[in-house]
Formats: C-alpha cells, sequence, structure tokens
C-alpha cells in the first residue's frame, strides 16, 4: 500500500477515472454538427444540412430504441416520435418490447457486472438516511463496498459507516471497523456466505412486466451512452416488485428504467412509499438523554437486522426504553409518509470482475 | 483560443497555410471541395486537440466533485455541450472553467451520494476506507484535496478551473486534510 495519503488519494482517482475520448463526444451528441443552424456564411444551405442531420439523428434513435425492443418491427407507429412541435410524444412499451429488455437484460448480466446502487430515506420530509452500495459480481464471486449515512436527527450527531462484503469462491471476507480497528476478516461459521446477505442487483429487472404499461420519455447519457428512459404508468402492474422480499420499503410509487441500443438495462430507479406511525414527544420533556439511547437502539437494529430506520422505529419502540418513553413521554402519535429511493446504476456489463481474497484476513468463527 | 490555433498552426490547416499555395507548387487540395464540409472537418480537429488538452483536468475535477461515474458523465456531457456550441464557445478565454460550471449544473439535478467504487482494486494498492472517507467531506473540500494534493495542482490552477478564490481553495484544502485524516485514523500527521 503507498504510504503516503496523497499516493494513495492519486492511486485511487487513477484507477477510478475513465476518460471520455472526443469520438465517443462526438458520436453521443444530439447534434452531429457544431454550427448552430442558420449562422453560417451559406445560410440557406447550412440550414437545410442542419434540419437533415438532425432528422438523420432522430430517425436514428427512433430506430435504434424500436430494434432494440422489437426486431423486426415498424417504425412506423411504436417508435418514440415526435410531434409537431418537436417535442418527444411518449409511446408505451408492448409486451414483446418489455420482454426483449429483460431478455437482453439478464444475458448481459448473466456472468458478470457491476452494480451502484445509491439509497435515500425520507421520513416525514427529513432525509433520515443515505446508503450506497458498489456491488461487482464475477460467477460465484461477489463484492459489495457499502457505505451508510445518517444525518443528524433529533440531537443525535451524524454518523456514517462503512464496510466490504465479499465473497470468493465459496468463501466469506469482510472488512470494517471492530473494536480492534480496520480490518479484514474472513468469517467460517455455518452460513457465513448467506449471512454477508449480499443483494443481487439484478433481481428488480427480473420482476419487470408489461402491465407496468412502460412509456418513453426521452434519451440522456449514463455512462457514456446514450439511453431511453422509459417510465411506468401503473406501478401498481408490478404485483411480484411489490412483495416485501424483493422490495421491502412500502408500496412502489415510481420506476423508471434507462435502456441502452442493445435493450439493456443501464439504470433503474425505484421509489417506495409507505405510511409509518411516529411517535412524538411532548415539548420539554426532557427526556434527551433517554432519546439518545433510543435512538442508539435504533441505529444497531438498522445494522444488526439491516432494517429501514422506520421499520427499526417500531422495533425499538417495544424495548425497555422504548416502552419506558411512550409510557412517560410519548404523547402525540402521528402519521408521516416514509420514501425511500433507490437507483441501481449497471457498469462492466458482462465484463470480467476482478474478485480476490484480501491478502491477510483475521479468521473468526460464526460471528456472521 | 489558444489550443485551438496552435493546433491550426502547426498541423498546416490554418488559413494562412491553406489558402496560399506556393508558386510553382500545385496545391493538394481538390479544387471544388465543399467549405461547409471542409469547416466541419477543421472544426472537428480543433475539438478533438481541445478534448485532448482539457478532459484529463476536467474529468479529475468532476470525478472529485461527484464521484467516477456521475464525474464521467457530467464531463461527456460538458464536452458534448462544448461540440454542440464550438463555433461561440471556442473564442471563451477560461473555456476548461466555462466547462466545468456546465458540467456542475449538467449534474445538480442528480442530488445524490458521492461514490468513489474502484472495481478491481487490490487490497495493497490504498487503504479501503479512502473512498468512503472522501466521499464524506464536501463537494468542495475533495476538489481542494484531490486536485491539490493528489495531482499536484497549484491553487491557482484549481482555481481558474472552478472559479473558487484561491485563499477559499486553501482554506477547503486544510479543512478537508484534516476531516479525511480524521476519518481514516492518520494521527501523525503524514
Amino acid at each position: 500500500m503507498a504510504a503516503d495519503l496523497k499516493d494513495q488519494i492519486h492511486i485511487l482517482m487513477e484507477r477510478g477515472i475513465r476518460p471520455v475520448p472526443a469520438a465517443e463526444v462526438v458520436s453521443q451528441s444530439a447534434r452531429t454538427s457544431p454550427f448552430p443552424e442558420g449562422k453560417s456564411r451559406w445560410p440557406g444551405l447550412r440550414s437545410r444540412r442542419g434540419a437533415t442531420f438532425a432528422t438523420a439523428a432522430v430517425a436514428a434513435a427512433c430506430a435504434a430504441a424500436v430494434v432494440a425492443a422489437q426486431p423486426g418491427a415498424s417504425t412506423g407507429n411504436t417508435g418514440a416520435g415526435r410531434g409537431r412541435a418537436g417535442r418527444q410524444v411518449p409511446a408505451v412499451l408492448t409486451a414483446a418490447m418489455l420482454q426483449q429488455v429483460t431478455a437482453a437484460s439478464r444475458l448481459a448480466l448473466a456472468q458478470s457486472g457491476r452494480a451502484i446502487v445509491v439509497s435515500r430515506e425520507v421520513l416525514g420530509g427529513t432525509l433520515q438516511q443515505t446508503g450506497t452500495d458498489d456491488i461487482s459480481f464475477d460467477g460465484r464471486n461477489w463484492n459489495d463496498s457499502f457505505t451508510m449515512t445518517t444525518p443528524a436527527i433529533a440531537g443525535a450527531p451524524a454518523s456514517s459507516e462503512s464496510a466490504i462484503n465479499r465473497v470468493v469462491d465459496g468463501s466469506a471476507y469482510d472488512y470494517f471497523v471492530a473494536a480492534d480497528g480496520l480490518a479484514w476478516y474472513h468469517e467460517v461459521g455455518p452460513d457465513a456466505v448467506s449471512k454477508l446477505a449480499i443483494p443481487d442487483p439484478r433481481a428488480l429487472l427480473r420482476e419487470l412486466a408489461p402491465a407496468a404499461r412502460f412509456a418513453r420519455e426521452g434519451t440522456s447519457v449514463i455512462g457514456g451512452v446514450r439511453v431511453t428512459r422509459l417510465t411506468a404508468t401503473n406501478v401498481t402492474g408490478l404485483p411480484t416488485l411489490n412483495s416485501p422480499d424483493i422490495w421491502p420499503a412500502g408500496a412502489i410509487s415510481a420506476l423508471t428504467i434507462w435502456v441502452d441500443g442493445n435493450g439493456v438495462v443501464r439504470q433503474v430507479t425505484v421509489t417506495g412509499k409507505q405510511d409509518v406511525r411516529v411517535g412524538m414527544l411532548a415539548p420539554g420533556a426532557g427526556v434527551r438523554r433517554e432519546l439518545a439511547q433510543f435512538l442508539a437502539g435504533v441505529r444497531d437494529l438498522e445494522k444488526r437486522e439491516h432494517l429501514a430506520p422506520a421499520q427499526a422505529i417500531e422495533r425499538e419502540k417495544f424495548s425497555v426504553i422504548g416502552r419506558d418513553l411512550r409510557q412517560r413521554h410519548l404523547e402525540v402519535v402521528k402519521t408521516e409518509a416514509d420514501v425511500t429511493t433507490m437507483t441501481i446504476r449497471f457498469t462492466g456489463i458482462g465484463q470480467p470482475q476482478i474478485i480476490r481474497a484480501p491478502a491477510h484476513a483475521i479468521r473468526v468463527y460464526g460471528r456472521g | 483560443m489558444r489550443v485551438a490555433s496552435g493546433l491550426r498552426t502547426a498541423n498546416g490547416a490554418g488559413p494562412a497555410t491553406r489558402g496560399s499555395t506556393p508558386a510553382g507548387q500545385v496545391s493538394n487540395e481538390r479544387p471544388n471541395a465543399d467549405p461547409a464540409e471542409r469547416d466541419k472537418a477543421s472544426a472537428r480537429t480543433e475539438f478533438e486537440a481541445f478534448v485532448a488538452a482539457t478532459e484529463p483536468r476536467l474529468n479529475r475535477a468532476l470525478a472529485a466533485a461527484y464521484g467516477f461515474e456521475d464525474g464521467r458523465d457530467a464531463t461527456a456531457e460538458a464536452l458534448a455541450y462544448a461540440w454542440e456550441h464550438w463555433a461561440r464557445l471556442q473564442h471563451i478565454t477560461n473555456l476548461p472553467g466555462y466547462l466545468f460550471r456546465v458540467g456542475q449544473s449538467r449534474s445538480r439535478r442528480r442530488r445524490q451520494p458521492v461514490v468513489f467504487a474502484v472495481p478491481d482494486a487490490p487490497d495493497y494498492a490504498f487503504e479501503p476506507g479512502l473512498p468512503g472517507a472522501l466521499a464524506g467531506l464536501t463537494e468542495r473540500q475533495r476538489l481542494a484535496v484531490v486536485l491539490v494534493h493528489g495531482y499536484g495542482y497549484t491553487l491557482r490552477e484549481v482555481a481558474e478551473l472552478t472559479g473558487i478564490r484561491q485563499t477559499t481553495v486553501q482554506n477547503h484544502l486544510s479543512r478537508g486534510l484534516q476531516r479525511l485524516r480524521e476519518r481514516m485514523g492518520v494521527t501523525d500527521g503524514s
């Protein structure tokens, strides 16, 4: 390991940064000519050429989207078109198109890939927690590097925790702050691998269904790739996705996917919403110390049981501290909206991921 | 613009060299070449030279601000904006700084946590807690720490690129380094 912090930062940045070549910029740009239309030395010629380029670009984009979703289909009435005023007209994907998207994504991500998962939970308009997972997988090997950040709430200080869970050839490793400092541990207990509970980012993709009626909403660039944005217009049409096993953070209220020219899903954003009964302390109750203990218990539960903050609060209410608080001070109970948003971005699709066992790890048994 | 005009001279593609054929020599140009196509090719060459010179700085700065993936997307979008408005933008004095702001405004809508994830980093290359600790800094602290401390940029260079005053960059640098060391448990001040 590089000894100097500046060297470590340099190495980290150089490993992570991927250059953006000029050719990619030009090819991904919506306009193929750098000259604004009608402002050249040959206005008539330029505007006609500009119009031709623009039309060609739109046609190519439509063709790519439709070919990706439905090979052999006519582009006439299914592709995203442009209205008379040049505005994007949403078009709903047919069952066959969506099937093509899910099949292409499943195939592309079958063996290896990487996903950056960013989640954010807001309760009653107050940010409760943000989290990021960088998950890479290659066959049976998995790596999940995650960080959970909790802002300062109700007198409790802000906190941030990072850890790495890794599975290499059936062996479980984790890296976190233990009492004796940051270290790699080799978990050898029963079900050590399953106890790491590394989430499979592909699980959501398996549950996409035509009943959600995905509509095209335009294009953007993700990871240097031009993608089409598809939004579910009927999220209640996804009953299996709404099950707690797949999505534990309430009923899904919004679902958007971004699909590249090959029909592979590059990004998914899901928003879930549930109503949570929240206990409010009466003003001037003077229970700051108990409240801090209560919140510490909530965080402990979140960490141990992998619960969402709202769920942990509900559970912790029945602890000794929670009961005491409720009996003495919890006077107002109200219902607040708990909104969780999660974005999964797939990168390195189908590319081999190097996931190695750590060079040194402390062997522990059954800690899970 | 300096980069583009320098390249124009170096390649011999500028108006002075291309337009004037020395006496007794035959021009290589086709006499009926389309002027529009020639302008387009020339602009593309200039733009490619500009990207080669500017992209690393811009990408590093935006990656420091928003993480590797979002930073790259912001760089791509800023450069795409530059390409689409090249005729107008190429005369701006501090175009990298301008494009940094474009990248910022295009990324601002995302409002997501910063991620510094490296896919295939061997364990001994850097402290595994470094990405998380870096992500825990404020955007300006990260910019200062990464660009000045990690890449050896001068305060002035960072100030020109990001539009932050030099003294402010210095403040963010010292506070960012202090916070980074605290989060990583480094106590010897190295």
